[in-house]
């Protein structure tokens, strides 16, 4: 249990910079075309 | 233009060597020993603190770029506003899931309303959001960066005196602070937490450098003719005029 | 015409077209005064916190519905605004009048609602409360000139009625903290001096900054 909330929090953190990353790689590909 | 849309080599580098810090910060942050207080749970701030850390200084470029375009009126101020804006949101809101995740084990609660950072990064997170939308209002782009520029700049003044509130209504409320160890931390946890402190740093101008790169793509890109009524296809038979 | 002059005129237009057209008398009072009667509602009928509550949701209704108050219709705004800049007027100056119009309307909100919150809410006597009435003036002021800007900030978008709130209310905070906990220090028999300055602090920062950025928000008219 102890160990749940670290994982939850990376996930949630790392999991939010990752998406934020992801989607700015798509809009340089929209912009792009 | 295809080749506009690529990062220019600096940026590609800068890319390069945030990945490769972010992911040294993060095995640190997992090899590194627990707290005796805290223990496992000390890892969860090798995240939410850097990532405060960087809330505040994105907010603090937003406000800068907003300062000079008043100034200088040169589009390039704006959209290093804008572009720290949408990346100081992201990391605000990081902040504030890592921050109620670790409180939640560690203080019992999700949210407690006498930590004066958590309530003003709250706070901050709504001011983000409404620059955020206020741009998003204006289709010209002339009064859209002036408009964001006041705002910008209004804000930078406020979130002080926001944070004072805050800070003076908590008062004696004080809550076991975040600080693992107390006074002197392990040198090993010292080196996790500088490590990612650095990484996210870079984190930052790397993801800076790349939304910069796109507002300027975007802004010098002539948007399509009329919209889709001209370029969407017809279907058959659809008679012209 | 000096600039207190002008200021005067501002105020003096803006209040004549309040009473003429205006909506916070008509509506947004009470609007403000439905949701302060309202709030016990959504409580349990034999509930005991609305004596402490009361005062609280006081300064907050009249933080989110004095700031409606200071909201122009966008038509009205736009036409005064071009006459003025014509004429022209010192986008400060304006700016300073408008303010004082909006902070008097926001009084006039407060005005009308604390005798409702008492009888509703009937919170405890709170002897020397006339020493929240500074305060009550520099909250009037400070959601004023906030009011003023945000509405500056969203003129003439369509978003305006749901955008300039948001933008204004958590920078509005410091005011709210200011009034609402100044008046419980009062009821609690300890000094407000801290919170007012602090109110104090805020209204000079929002005038500061309304009156130097003044000159862009009014180029930026849609």
């Amino acid at each position: 249990m102890a160990d749940g909330w670290v994982w939850l929090a990376y996930l949630a953190g790392y999991g939010a910079i990752f998406a934020y990353t992801v989607g700015l790689i798509s809009r340089f590909r929209r912009a792009g075309r | 233009m295809k080749g506009q849309s690529k990062l220019n080599r600096a940026s590609q580098w800068l890319a390069l060597a945030a990945t490769v810090a972010v992911g040294a910060g993060l095995a640190l942050a997992f090899t590194s020993p627990p707290d005796a207080l805290q223990g496992n749970f000390v890892r969860i701030l090798y995240l939410h603190v850097p990532a405060a850390w960087l809330a505040f200084l994105a907010f603090g470029v937003t406000a800068l770029g907003s300062v000079l375009w008043l100034v200088t009126r040169k589009p390039r101020w704006d959209r290093l506003a804008h572009s720290s804006a949408e990346i100081g949101v992201v990391f605000t809101a990081v902040t504030l899931l890592t921050g109620m995740i670790w409180g939640r084990p560690v203080w019992g609660v999700f949210w407690s309303w006498g930590d004066a950072r958590m309530a003003s990064t709250a706070l901050m997170f709504f001011i983000y959001v409404g620059y955020l939308g206020l741009r998003r209002a204006i289709p010209d782009p002339d009064v859209r960066a002036k408009r964001s520029a006041v705002l910008g700049a209004i804000a930078v003044v406020q979130i002080p005196l926001v944070y004072f509130s805050v800070y003076l209504w908590r008062g004696l409320h004080q809550l076991p602070s975040i600080r693992p160890d107390g006074p002197t931390m392990d040198a090993s946890m010292l080196t996790a937490f500088l490590v990612n402190l650095v990484a996210f740093n870079l984190l930052y101008v790397a993801l800076l450098s790349a939304r910069y790169r796109l507002a300027f793509v975007e802004q010098t890109q002539p948007g399509p003719v009329a919209g889709t009524a001209v370029t969407k296809p017809r279907l058959e038979g659809a008679v012209d005029g | 015409m000096t600039s207190t002059r002008q200021i005067v005129e501002i105020l003096r237009r803006e209040l004549l077209i309040e009473r003429r057209a205006g909506e916070v008398i008509t509506i947004v009072v009470p609007f403000a005064a439905l949701a302060l009667a309202l709030a016990p509602l959504a409580l349990p009928v034999d509930t005991d916190v609305l004596p402490r509550i009361g005062p609280a949701l006081y300064w907050l209704i009249a933080l989110l519905f004095g700031l409606q108050a200071t909201m122009r219709s966008a038509s009205q705004e736009s036409e005064v605004s071009e006459l003025e800049a014509m004429a022209g007027v010192d986008p400060a100056v304006r700016f300073a009048g408008r303010s004082l119009a909006a902070a008097v309307l926001v009084f006039g909100v407060l005005v009308a609602l604390a005798p409702l919150m008492v009888v509703l809410y009937a919170p405890a006597p709170v002897p020397g409360w006339p020493a929240i009435i500074p305060s009550a003036l520099l909250l009037a002021a400070g959601l004023g000139m906030l009011g003023v800007l945000a509405g500056d900030l969203t003129a003439g978008l369509r978003q305006r009625s749901a955008l300039a709130p948001l933008l204004a209310v958590p920078l509005g905070v410091p005011l709210l903290m200011g009034s609402a906990q100044g008046f419980d220090y009062l009821a609690r028999g300890a000094g407000i001096l801290t919170w007012t300055l602090l109110l104090l602090a805020t209204d000079l920062v929002l005038a500061i900054v309304g009156v130097v950025t003044a000159r862009h928000l009014q180029e930026a008219k849609l």
